[in-house]
């Protein structure tokens, strides 16, 4: 096998129950791959894409108001019944919010809905008793509708008063 | 410095969030990006994968319809250079099991949210600028799971019970390089 690949083909190895492929170079020639210097990357365009993303900040409200209406719809569903698919939905909706929360400027809410999907994933006992679920969307709807951004003192404070009622209940139950 | 053509690439953003589209779509545009096409959920997004041939695609893990991984389970199926096409998995999902299913699956990068410019243009570049073999078995088709060769390592060949052996593949870093 030539040492060097056709840049337009995938070149194939084969090893003795498998391959080795090496895809076609069509991407790496589109690119244009320039190296200037040393491996940095070009920080201009960082910048323009974080100045692009400032001008979306103006609805980083409503969108992370309609990602806890969302959470509330979610976890009412499966308050009323609390079948499998309705906890998936629940942890789903927990997920976008663990996701989008920072983004949108609410890195506590991020915080609190990565604790409330620990606790929809690991623990049946918090999930029998609702209590701690209860707590956590509460908080993370009280600090979004209140709008504490970044890390408000008073958020930052709930959630840790939060977080160790969360570890008692734990404990209480031997998890 | 590493410098791409982004104008000259064509990306897909599969996201059931509106929003997070929206996000990622501006971040490209920022980088440079002309053409970015959009799908709200797996099965559309394989459309337009077929549709539009795009040469990177970044896409949820849970959506409707078709998931994440059914989608790169699809697009690594096809036929053609398609196959090959780099998959970023953009998710809320951060946990090392889920990392290591995404991986086993077929996907190239995993970029957990929240989303920040450098980290979504560091994994671009990377899959542009460093892309890995692909492997495959009976079993998997997808990329590379060993980032790195363990030049030192004496045990077994994991994939098979053979001697090990270790495939030197010289970085595209290196190939391009200029001499300072």
């Amino acid at each position: 096998m030539s040492k060097y690949q056709n840049p337009d083909e995938a070149q194939v190895i084969q090893k003795e129950g498998y391959q080795i492929i090496n895809p076609p170079k069509k991407l790496q020639k589109k690119a244009n791959i320039r190296i200037l210097g040393d491996k940095s990357l070009d920080l201009a365009a960082v910048d323009r894409a974080e100045a692009g993303l400032s001008k979306l900040a103006g609805d980083f409200n409503t969108w992370m108001n309609e990602e806890v209406d969302r959470l509330n719809y979610c976890y009412k569903k499966y308050i009323k019944m609390a079948t499998l698919e309705n906890r998936k939905g629940l942890y789903a909706s927990a997920q976008d919010v663990r996701g989008h929360a920072s983004t949108y400027g609410f890195p506590v809410a991020g915080r609190l809905a990565f604790s409330l999907c620990s606790a929809l994933e690991e623990s049946e006992a918090l999930v029998r008793h609702k209590d701690v679920l209860d707590r956590l969307v509460d908080a993370i709807t009280a600090i979004v509708r209140q709008n504490a951004r970044d890390e408000h003192p008073i958020a930052k404070e709930l959630e840790k008063e939060l977080l160790a009622y969360k570890r008692r209940k734990l404990a209480d139950a031997g998890a | 410095m590493i410098r791409i053509d982004f104008n000259k690439l064509r990306f897909l953003v599969v996201d059931d969030n509106n929003h997070m589209r929206k996000i990622v779509k501006t971040l490209l545009h920022g980088f440079g990006a002309r053409e970015v096409y959009e799908a709200e959920d797996g099965a559309s997004g394989l459309e337009a994968f077929t549709a539009n041939a795009p040469d990177i695609v970044i896409l949820d893990w849970v959506m409707p319809i078709l998931d994440g991984i059914e989608l790169t389970q699809m697009i690594r199926g096809s036929e053609g250079a398609d196959a090959y096409t780099p998959i970023i998995m953009l998710t809320g999902y951060s946990e090392k099991k889920r990392v290591l299913q995404a991986r086993d699956h077929g996907i190239t990068e995993f970029l957990c949210k929240p989303i920040s410019a450098k980290s979504l243009y560091q994994r671009i570049v990377n899959v542009v600028v460093n892309p890995r073999p692909f492997i495959k078995t009976k079993t998997f088709f997808g990329p590379d799971r060993r980032r790195n060769a363990l030049l030192h390592y004496k045990g077994p060949e994991r994939r098979l019970d053979e001697a090990s052996e270790v495939y030197e593949q010289t970085s595209l870093y290196e190939k391009i390089k200029e001499p300072a």
